[in-house]
């Protein structure tokens, strides 16, 4: 094809160390990090000891760094950090491989589950062990190096509500975090950064313990994440031009947008994902029959964004992951960013397959979203209110009416469908065709 | 008749006087009688107690709504050798005005279809205030009690308890052999979906005969083992 650079997406091959030397030894640029960057932070476990060894001042969460994988001796070193821990996958990341064991009893069968995701997932059983904060905020920065030895921030994501320990609405900037707590973390973030020469876009994880105000460095993922659009609205830089820009050798000290770099506003997005919320999430699959973005993505397309790769009749399948639509509001503030997502998700149509529309709603609309210290725990803790339709109580005579609607509506359906068009014989002939051109009365 | 999940509701059309159409809706007169020492529900029975209802004028729990539709754009969508129409309407629902995305399961709405025995058309909607999509199944009064008659047969037969994959999935590994004994809770298959493990536990006590190999794919509600009841 001829392609001077390849951009891996967000898929598992782009923090594939093998894949990018692959790539950048077919003499191709490879839009990201270096590999050595990649496989030093790419594993939990190097990474947290690589940070320990080098930079001190950069908070780790407690945990077992040892590489024995000896269950008897896990679990007694389980039982040392003290019950909840998380089991993770060494090479893992996008919530998978993740386990939470709150009870020496399971400890057992969850490492063997996860081990066994992470070896067909990663390609290596390798797992970590760490102490499971309960009422933590997931809070990531976006850092950007270049081969100048620039690495910058792209300030904060709170990526605290998930389900699965995977993100389904993420905004920024955190509405927790004062300006002191985040030029901290910003700080610790640059510092990863240049300690490994980090060059192009990554993301610097941290779960922030909201009893203590303390964080603590979760991971690095070396890659554009699926949330960064909302970094994009904030700050109106386009990630993907700057991780080209950089792999192209640009200098960003040099780039007059990042000067000081503008954050705007508040951005919020929700993943739209083909899954049962009522059944533990159980991903669903068929034949979306209609997909219709809200009105406002046309009428706003400046702040409302679809980042998706379904249409009408569309299958969603099992094979891939259950997310079917990114959809990404900025507004001026918080309450009109929230109010707008709510519209937009409302006004959406999205019919033929079961997905969690309706929850992201409940949660947007939930009192606890309100309250900016809002943990990892928001979906666990309301679960059993949040699988209500949040509109249940105002539209109960419209529902009511719904069957009648229903039956109507197929009764008259087939009188507005399109006329078809009656299709005469011989219209694709070209006029005066002859085939008999040795028919003197057919030549001109 | 539609029915929505586990709500099945007659729909009825008043003689109409203006070009509003007004109808009812109400919920089925209760379908369990028992009659001498079964109490299994007749058919029969329940469709009589309709019967009567509807000779009488007045269904227990009746509401009156109107609908009319004041501007309708409708299509038909393709997917392989899949047909369907979508719709998108604007209708006046009670007399309040509500803007409706409507698909259905096919694109045949011919009468014959929906007389077809035990058949209904699968009708969806999105309204904006409603936050998603809703499903009924649209019968007609013939069809929907010929569907119950085939329903009653089907459960029946309830001893031996048949677990099915709750999607489409990969078998990863069968943990019990036939003729194990196993117990409510216990874990019997790891299946595979979307990247996640999950693993299937029985419903009951009993014997366990698995219906897969470990590898199989396996679609949505096709049987992965029996727990028989002894």
């Amino acid at each position: 094809v001829q392609a001077d650079a390849i951009h891996p997406g967000y898929g598992y091959l782009s923090e594939n160390a093998n894949f990018a030397d692959a790539v950048r030894n077919a003499g191709i640029t490879f839009i990201g990090p270096s590999s050595s960057a990649m496989s030093s932070l790419g594993d939990k476990r190097s990474a947290k000891a690589y940070l320990r060894q080098h930079d001190s001042s950069i908070p780790l969460i407690p945990g077992v760094i040892s590489s024995s994988q000896d269950p008897n001796e896990l679990e007694k070193s389980a039982a040392e950090i003290g019950y909840p821990v998380m089991l993770k996958a060494s090479a893992g990341g996008g919530g998978k491989g993740m386990r939470i064991v709150r009870d020496g009893s399971e400890f057992s069968d969850a490492l063997q589950r996860t081990q066994s995701e992470a070896a067909r997932l990663f390609g290596s059983s390798d797992c970590i062990l760490e102490k499971y904060i309960e009422s933590g905020k997931h809070i990531e920065i976006q850092i950007l190096g270049d081969q100048h030895g620039n690495v910058i921030s792209l300030i904060e994501r709170e990526c605290s509500i998930q389900r699965r320990h995977q993100k389904v609405i993420e905004e920024t900037p955190s509405p927790w975090i004062d300006a002191k707590k985040r030029q901290e973390m910003c700080q610790a973030a640059v510092g990863v950064g240049k300690l490994l020469n980090y060059e192009n876009a990554g993301t610097v994880e941290f779960v922030f313990d909201v009893d203590t105000g303390n964080f603590y460095f979760l991971e690095v993922n070396t890659r554009l994440q699926v949330e960064h659009p909302i970094t994009e609205e904030t700050t109106r830089l386009d990630l993907v031009a700057l991780q080209i820009f950089v792999a192209g050798g640009g200098d960003l000290s040099t780039v007059a947008e990042l000067s000081p770099m503008p954050q705007i506003g508040h951005a919020i997005e929700c993943r739209l994902c083909a899954e049962d919320p009522s059944r533990d999430f159980y991903p669903e699959n068929g034949t979306l029959r209609l997909w219709r973005p809200a009105a406002l993505a046309s009428t706003d397309p400046r702040h409302v964004r679809f980042e998706t790769g379904v249409a009408t009749g569309s299958q969603v399948s099992i094979h891939f992951d259950s997310m079917i639509a990114k959809i990404v509001v900025w507004a001026p503030t918080r309450a009109h960013a929230r109010a707008k997502m709510i519209k937009v998700l409302s006004d959406t149509a999205c019919i033929g397959v079961e997905t969690n529309q309706l929850f992201l709603q409940s949660c947007l609309l939930n009192d606890a979203f309100s309250d900016p210290s809002y943990t990892t725990s928001f979906i666990p803790k309301s679960l059993s209110a949040l699988v209500i339709s949040p509109y249940a109580q105002s539209t109960s005579r419209l529902r009511s009416a719904l069957p009648l609607l229903a039956s109507f509506v197929l009764k008259a359906l087939p009188q507005y469908l399109p006329e078809e068009p009656y299709k005469r014989p011989f219209t694709r002939m070209r006029s005066r065709f002859r085939n008999q051109a040795f028919d003197p009365t057919n030549r001109l | 008749v539609t029915s929505a999940r586990s709500d099945d509701v007659l729909c009825a059309w008043l003689p109409q006087q203006t070009t509003r159409i007004d109808g009812i809706t109400a919920p089925l007169p209760s379908a369990t009688v028992s009659s001498g020492n079964t109490t299994t529900p007749s058919v029969a029975v329940s469709y009589n107690a309709l019967s009567n209802a509807l000779k009488l004028d007045q269904i227990p729990g009746q509401r009156e709504h109107s609908v009319s539709i004041t501007s309708c754009q409708a299509s038909i969508a393709t997917s392989g050798s899949a047909q369907w129409i979508t719709a998108s309407l604007n209708v006046c629902l009670d007399r309040a005005t509500f803007k409706v995305d409507i698909v259905t399961d096919q694109s045949f709405l011919a009468a014959t279809s929906i007389t077809n025995v035990a058949q209904s058309i699968r009708v969806m909607l999105h309204i904006p205030q409603l936050g998603s999509w809703l499903g009924f199944n649209v019968y007609s009064l013939l069809s929907y009690y010929e569907s119950l008659r085939e329903a009653i047969g089907e459960a029946a037969d309830g001893s031996r308890k048949t677990v099915t994959a709750p999607m489409p999935c990969k078998v990863l590994s069968v943990l019990k052999k036939d003729g194990d004994q196993v117990k409510a809770g216990e874990k019997l298959l790891v299946i595979e979906s979307m990247k996640m493990e999950i693993s299937i536990s029985a419903h009951l006590d009993g014997v366990f005969r698995s219906k897969v190999q470990e590898q199989d794919a396996v679609e949505e509600g096709s049987p992965l083992c029996v727990v028989e009841q002894e």
